[in-house]
């Protein structure tokens, strides 16, 4: 974490302290690099109300960390069977969309209290997804995809909206 | 982190300017005497790619192939 006026380090952390881990079908931007994929970060995101980051790694976690200590898991996500190549929490802080590597988005629900549970899964997607935004009332989520197919999905009816790119103007 | 040898090194007026391999630029202010001072101008880190990045307040958080 960088202060963006005085370009000071205010705070950092390992990603993994565990041994080296591959697996098939590694990222293909992570082949050839010193640390394996396990320590490799790929997605961030901050939640400034339940004070969490959410680092996605190479190998295909996803960990909520405190904002305050990068080093304290609050909760290992391993869900996405590929690695996860963003991340963002919805705009009022309840929900955590994750963007797979495996062609799926991933949403989970998040309580007052801070814990996560998982709500849906989005499988509209042939490809990888690339980009990830939320509505400005947290109840839609648009995605890019590696085949530069703009979907639209509805989080309280758990699907997707085909309609998306006409009624979400 | 690693990586912090220097790339590049300037001397002007008893001050040392040095960038180094991860990024980051640090000035050694009154090298040459006593008492020297050194400052780090701008952090970075460096090794494999960068990947994520997020904003927020007047902070920013990145991640990176370097664990």
């Amino acid at each position: 974490m960088f202060d963006a006026d005085t370009h000071e380090l205010i705070r950092s952390g390992t990603i993994s302290k565990n041994v080296s881990k591959k697996k098939e079908g590694d990222a293909t931007t992570a082949k050839g690099d010193k640390y394996p994929p396990n320590k490799q970060g790929r997605a961030v995101a901050v939640s400034l109300k339940h004070q969490h980051l959410v680092v996605c790694s190479n190998f295909g976690k996803t960990s909520i960390r405190s904002l305050v200590d990068f080093d304290k898991k609050i909760i290992s996500l391993k869900n996405a069977k590929e690695w996860s190549q963003c991340a963002a929490y919805s705009p009022d802080e309840t929900m955590l969309a994750i963007g797979s590597h495996d062609c799926h988005v991933y949403i989970y629900k998040i309580d007052d209290e801070g814990k996560y549970s998982f709500y849906c899964q989005f499988k509209g997607s042939t490809s990888f997804i690339t980009a990830l935004d939320w509505s400005a009332d947290s109840k839609f989520i648009r995605t890019n995809d590696g085949a530069h197919e703009l979907l639209f999905y509805s989080i309280e009816d758990k699907s997707q909206d085909t309609h998306g790119s006409t009624t979400e103007r | 982190m690693a990586l912090k040898y220097p790339r590049s090194i300037d001397f002007f007026n008893n001050n040392l300017l040095l960038g180094l391999r991860n990024g980051s630029i640090m000035e050694i202010k009154n090298v040459l005497d006593e008492k020297s001072e050194t400052k780090i101008l701008m952090h970075s880190h460096y090794e494999g790619e960068t990947w994520g990045m997020t904003v927020f307040e007047n902070k920013f958080v990145t991640s990176g192939g370097d664990n």
